[in-house]
């Protein structure tokens, strides 16, 4: 009886790893403060998807979480809070998932009574390859001009007096002193 | 009857040692701690910003690498959370470069 070649299996092996390190997005410099931010297509959680580029004349608030990150779960909450206090026709707040698990992410919305949350990005090719996501959560606030005004990272208190004024400062085009760990 | 290690069978034992006995690198736990941690632990990582345990004095270190490694990847506190965007052998050189500062 011929035994089995072992070459096979090691080729498939290789080949495998090969096409599991492939399958990563490449990751980018995050945009700088001030620079245009390119067009991003958002795919929804539940269906469809949202273009960056028209979202027009508002404010724009780029938010990654994920269900796995202690500090998203402790600062979504504050975001939805936030997301009902924005005026919609100058502010748009994307949330935007990275959780390899949709399931996770509609369980955890359903819990926390979380809506703004509607997009997901399961191969983190938008955090990573687009957004140059360097920590969970990170926020982009991007202006009315397109270009960004203010990269965030780590939790924070979003619908707190001064976070409103900062976005509504944002709205109007004047840039706030940030906070040290803004 | 004398076994033979087959290529796979030595692949998989290479493999299986790199993500378990490999030592972290200092030198790349530099570069990576200047990218993502120096803005809150600051460059000697005393804090740059309150509330932050101070790392020269090993606050928070006082842990196993694996305990630390899942704390990274999930986030701590205020500590944003790295799972997805660093691999665990370059959270364990964060990790060992941190231990440096001390």
């Amino acid at each position: 009886m011929s035994r089995l070649n072992p070459r096979p299996p090691l080729l498939l092996l290789l080949l495998a790893l090969l096409v599991a390190g492939c399958g990563k997005p490449a990751a980018v410099e995050a945009p700088k403060i001030g620079e245009s931010v390119e067009n991003a297509t958002f795919i929804g959680l539940e269906e469809g998807q949202l273009e960056l580029a028209t979202l027009g004349d508002r404010v724009v608030v780029v938010h990654f979480w994920a269900t796995w990150c202690a500090p998203c779960r402790k600062e979504m909450p504050s975001l939805e809070r936030l997301a009902q206090k924005l005026d919609p026709d100058k502010f748009a707040l994307i949330g935007i998932s990275v959780d390899e698990d949709r399931n996770l992410v509609r369980e955890f919305k359903l819990k926390y009574g979380i809506q703004f949350a509607r997009f997901i990005d399961i191969d983190m090719s938008l955090a990573k390859g687009h957004f140059g996501v360097t920590a969970f959560p990170e926020t982009f606030i991007i202006g009315r001009d397109g270009k960004l005004l203010r990269h965030m990272m780590g939790e924070h208190e979003w619908d707190s007096p001064a976070m409103l004024q900062l976005l509504n400062d944002s709205y109007g085009g004047v840039t706030t002193k940030a906070g040290a760990y803004w | 009857m004398r076994r033979r290690t087959t290529p796979l069978g030595l692949l998989l034992l290479l493999l299986g040692l790199s993500t378990v006995t490999q030592a972290g690198d200092p030198f790349n736990g530099r570069t990576l701690y200047l990218k993502h941690c120096v803005q809150c632990h600051g460059e000697d990582g005393s804090g740059a910003v309150l509330a932050i345990p101070d790392l020269s004095r090993g606050e928070g270190l006082f842990k196993p690498d694996h305990m630390l490694v899942e704390a990274l990847k999930q986030g701590l506190g205020t500590m944003p959370a790295y799972q997805g965007l660093l691999s665990d052998h370059e959270l364990a050189d964060l990790i060992t470069y941190t231990r440096t500062l001390q």
